[in-house]
């Protein structure tokens, strides 16, 4: 180490990086310097990958994170959802602890469990699926594991979401009233209670972003998807500290934007909630 | 005279016998309950063999989990090896025993100092109100807007090479052999992530009690017969607030574990030749189209665990909240 560091080192050229870096100004301006470029939209420089632009590698990595992402919330909310309403219609049977229990032991098992168990079911033992790893796109048979494992990490809560605010739902007034008039199951439970029994789902959405989040970084690193959770990846390994900081904070803004979206979707579908009209009233 | 008292006993009794009914508090009616929950008793029968395992492991198995049988590399289970052997020659069921101490270590090193960060700074807040109030409520929300293991992720990599440098320094220093082994200072690097990431969950819930017992009809009785404020924290806000907390640190229990293997499986929390359940799944992933045992094994270990903490968390939360005070509801 010693011979490499008195046949490289040269002090000028330390300087000059130490320049570049911007690391010869006082911390306080640094931290300006950075606020200052974030606002401008420029995000920094990737120590890792040759100086590559953080914009860059965000921009070719945003789209199939977010493809992977809203395929893996329908498969959470279809599955969640169909599930739920089962529980709901057959509480405190059998069938329903099922349902309750399985989803809750699925959505305990962590993502870097549940992948290669998966793989092993899946491609070793019932060899319906060739290989996972990869992208090529949202049509191709790799996206079925990668789907499933985002979206069962939050399927548990949405189930105990649904069944819950089914049940209280269906013990209503209005509900009874429905079926004293004579209307078919089925339609009482699409248009009377799946519809009141909604807004507690948004906040649950809300909730379990996160989890899609950190989940994506699971996920495309065991398959190998180049996306938003592979950069993290890549950050983590490489000890790339821009990259990750970058990422950390882009994701919280997510969160927050996200957060801010369900909370004005609250107004549209209960008209209860709209605070605005209220307040000028 | 004697006569009729005795028979007045005697009645006195028999009433007693037969219309009184026991006495009952909270918890012996949660402790009912949760003898009667099977899946919460299979999850302590569950949680009781991890705890042992983490404080015999050790003993428990004629293998060191750093030793390394170069007769038999990479076997299925057998009879010498009952979970096989890895790639290296280690004995998996070794290790898996290695790693549940160091999970065991890690939950109830991190939980602690979250119980004690949360309800300092919890009870804190709710008492002090005003400007420390508004602080610890922003702190908790801008902890909490992170998704959590991203900002654990975040805070160890951050954190590592000043730990490292640290290690380095003292022994220099004083020439502290033990600090110059980079597994201890793993373990204070995720002690110290989790301990950080723990606490708001907690401040959150006790800040919330704290406020909403307050507000509560015997707590303002208590203050009107002048009872002093030390005797209504014991007597009132800590026996009422206390079963929520206690559901809470259970589910915190479980996290901690997983977030410990989450960050040894991105290779920033137990280092080779370390044991963590997590890193066992990392160094095994890539081979787990021939040799899915060794990804299988540690996999259900963790599995298992986590899954008896949240079986757990939800039998005491349905015994001892009868209300149904979720940290949601509370306003």
């Amino acid at each position: 180490m010693e011979l490499l560091q008195e046949a490289y080192w040269d002090e000028e050229l330390r300087e000059r990086v130490r320049h570049s870096l911007g690391l010869d100004r006082p911390f306080i301006v640094q931290y300006g310097e950075f606020l200052g470029r974030l606002m401008q939209g420029q995000l920094g420089y990737s120590i890792l990958s040759g100086q590559r632009s953080i914009n860059v590698m965000l921009a070719k990595a945003w789209p199939k994170s977010i493809q992977l992402g809203l395929v893996g919330m329908f498969f959470w909310f279809v599955s969640g959802t169909i599930l739920g309403i089962i529980a709901a219609r057959f509480h405190n049977r059998t069938i329903d602890y099922i349902i309750v229990s399985t989803t809750v032991a699925v959505s305990t098992i962590p993502t870097f469990v549940l992948a290669p168990m998966l793989m092993i079911v899946f491609i070793l033992k019932l060899g319906w699926i060739e290989s996972s790893i990869g992208w090529e796109g949202i049509f191709s048979q790799k996206i079925i594991l990668p789907m499933m494992l985002i979206g069962f990490t939050g399927t548990a809560g949405l189930v105990r979401q649904w069944r819950s605010s089914i049940l209280e739902t269906i013990s209503q007034d209005y509900v009874r009233t429905a079926r004293a008039k004579g209307l078919t199951e089925r339609l009482i439970i699409v248009r009377h209670v799946l519809r009141n029994a909604f807004t507690p789902i948004l906040t649950i959405t809300a909730a379990s972003l996160g989890g899609f989040i950190t989940g994506s970084i699971f996920v495309e690193q065991i398959f190998n998807i180049h996306g938003f959770g592979w950069l993290v990846w890549q950050g983590i390994i490489g000890l790339d500290y821009p990259v990750l900081m970058i990422t950390t904070l882009f994701s919280a803004a997510i969160i927050l934007f996200m957060n801010l979206v369900v909370d004005i979707l609250y107004g549209v579908v209960d008209p209860r909630v709209r605070v605005g009209e209220r307040a000028r009233r | 005279m004697e006569e009729q008292e005795t028979q007045a006993e005697e009645r006195r009794e028999l009433l007693n016998d037969q219309f009184r009914r026991p006495e009952r508090n909270l918890w012996k009616d949660a402790f009912t309950q949760l003898i009667a929950n099977r899946l919460a008793m299979g999850s302590i029968v569950v949680i009781f063999i991890v705890f042992f395992i983490a404080a015999f492991g050790p003993f428990l198995t004629p293998y060191d989990h750093l030793y390394q049988d170069w007769d038999n590399i990479a076997q299925p289970p057998t009879r010498l090896h009952p979970l096989g052997t890895d790639e290296l020659g280690r004995d998996m069921l070794s290790r898996s025993l290695a790693g549940g101490r160091t999970a065991i270590m890690v939950a109830v090193v991190t939980t602690t100092m979250a119980f004690v960060l949360g309800v300092l700074i919890g009870a804190l807040g709710a008492y002090m109100g005003g400007y420390v109030d508004a602080l610890v409520v922003r702190t908790i929300d801008f902890l909490q807007a992170f998704p959590h293991i991203l900002l654990a992720v975040f805070l160890a990599a951050t954190l590592k090479p000043t730990f490292i440098r640290f290690g380095d320094a003292l022994v220099q220093q004083y020439g502290i052999r033990a600090l110059g082994n980079t597994l201890y200072l793993d373990y204070l690097l995720i002690f110290a992530v989790l301990g950080i990431t723990g606490w708001p969950n907690l401040a959150r819930l006790v800040r919330g009690q704290v406020l909403s017992l307050r507000a509560t009809e015997y707590v303002s009785s208590a203050q009107v017969v002048g009872a002093k404020e030390w005797r209504i924290i014991v007597h009132h806000l800590v026996p009422n607030a206390l079963g929520p907390v206690i559901v809470s640190l259970s589910a915190s229990f479980g996290g901690a574990m997983l977030t410990e293997a989450s960050l040894s499986y991105l290779g920033l929390g137990i280092q080779p030749p370390g044991a963590s359940w997590g890193m066992m799944i990392a160094e095994n992933l890539v081979q787990w189209r021939y040799r899915p045992h060794l990804v299988v094994m540690p996999g259900m270990v963790l599995f298992v665990t986590v899954l008896a903490f949240t079986f757990l968390g939800d039998g005491l939360n349905d015994a001892l909240n009868p209300r149904m005070l979720t940290p949601s509801g509370q306003k």
